[in-house]
């Protein structure tokens, strides 16, 4: 007696009614490898790789690269990038497994691995073409460098530089060792665009101004902390006043800033 | 000239915060973001020029513009400082809420928002957030075109 089949899509549709049960998807990679993949899209669209013991556990439960589920994630999170860059090289170019993540994040706040960290970040440049936002939190690297970096991702919608590094002078804002690396393109970037910078953002807003074809961002997220950055708003804002729908402006550290410039009138 | 307290109990001349409004007059102008659909800002405790700066850069071909957020500081804090300005009658602080406030019904008038005004506040200190706006923005807030949110953190 053959085994009745059901239609694909009526499948995908029982797994996606299914897509915020976890418990119910491992359960239907138990019972049919024709539902593993549908269920896979859904159990593996978070990756986040925020301990050491993370990364271990997922290379220990997949240790071939080409039958993990790396392809199924959308969002990938990186708060330990020494270690994945380890494992990286041991692999030979494993994290590239994660061709079809859209939003990755990545944490860069190892004080102590400075050197490493800098000089790993050109293995991850434009390793998933799909990515749309790549958010960079450090206080380590460089605007210039955080900004070669995310427009290595040729789909680039949303632009997120959080950094508290400063650099000793205006025109030495890439000068954490490695030479600039040349893109083939600019991306889009029409969604939103985010700068948090302890020393300044004069020299990123002056790079973004001088991409060719203008920027078009929607959103413009910023928070001042020297009085150059209302200039530099400024210019983002006519910049992108053809596009821009939101704006959103913290002005914190540069009231502070202003209170210790005030001197007494004589 | 009247001496203003800062919060860092440090002293300054009102005359210097009017030179430092003037030089807001020349920063962020909203008025070629016709596209514009949301502004919001969050200010410092005592230089609140810049936010009406900005917002008068709005202009009625601003046509999308659906929403004005301003996140206030600790209102319990502002009220502190008012407390103390209103001792002094050319409070800078104060007449910058004041500026703000006049600013707003006209903005009302031009696009009907009403703006909200976001201030968080640590714990409860027995003062009703409305007391404090109403002291610093008596037009929006009796007028009732302005949103008071009190953000409570934990």
């Amino acid at each position: 007696m053959s085994t009745p089949r059901l239609p694909a899509e009526l499948l995908d549709y029982v797994v996606d009614s299914l897509h915020d049960t976890k418990h119910a998807l491992r359960n239907c990679c138990l019972v049919s490898k024709s539902l593993i993949p549908r269920s896979r899209m859904y159990l593996f669209a978070d990756v986040r790789f925020d301990t050491e013991g993370r990364l271990r556990s997922w290379k220990e439960t997949f240790p071939d690269p080409q039958t993990s589920p790396a392809c199924y994630a959308k969002t990938l999170y990186i708060n330990c990038l020494h270690i994945v860059t380890v494992e990286d090289v041991e692999a030979g170019g494993w994290i590239r497994g994660f061709s079809r993540v859209v939003h990755l994040e990545v944490v860069v706040d190892d004080l102590g691995q400075t050197t490493v960290l800098v000089a790993s970040l050109p293995r991850y440049r434009g390793f998933s073409p799909a990515a749309k936002a790549v958010p960079v939190k450090s206080p380590i690297l460089s605007s210039s460098r955080i900004f070669d970096f995310t427009l290595s991702f040729p789909l680039l919608e949303d632009l997120t530089m959080v950094t508290r590094y400063k650099p000793l002078a205006d025109n030495m804002d890439s000068s954490d060792g490695l030479p600039t690396v040349a893109r083939p393109s600019i991306p889009p970037m029409t969604g939103s665009l985010e700068l948090f910078q302890w020393g300044g953002i004069k020299p990123i807003t002056r790079r973004l101004l001088s991409i060719s074809g203008g920027i078009h961002f929607r959103k413009l997220i910023v928070t001042w902390h020297c009085e150059e950055d209302l200039l530099s708003t400024q210019a983002l804002v006519e910049g992108c006043s053809h596009t821009l729908e939101s704006l959103h402006i913290t002005c914190d550290g540069f009231s502070t800033s202003i209170q210790l410039n005030i001197r007494p009138h004589r | 000239m009247g001496l203003v307290r800062q919060f860092n109990s440090t002293y300054a001349r009102t005359d210097n915060s009017l030179l430092l409004a003037e030089q807001w007059s020349a920063l962020v102008d909203l008025s070629k973001a016709t596209g514009l659909k949301d502004v919001a800002f969050r200010t410092g405790l005592q230089y609140i020029s810049w936010v009406t700066v900005a917002l008068k850069s709005i202009t009625p071909e601003n046509r999308d513009l659906r929403q004005i957020l301003i996140y206030a500081p600790y209102y319990s804090k502002i009220i502190d400082i008012c407390g103390d300005v209103r001792q002094f009658v050319m409070g800078a602080t104060c007449r910058q809420w004041s500026d703000l406030d006049l600013l707003l019904v006209q903005i009302w008038g031009w696009h009907s928002i009403c703006p909200g005004i976001v201030s968080e506040t640590p714990i409860r200190e027995g003062r009703d957030m409305r007391e404090c706006f109403e002291l610093l923005m008596p037009v929006v807030t009796r007028r009732g075109i302005v949103d008071l949110v009190e953000w409570c953190a934990s």
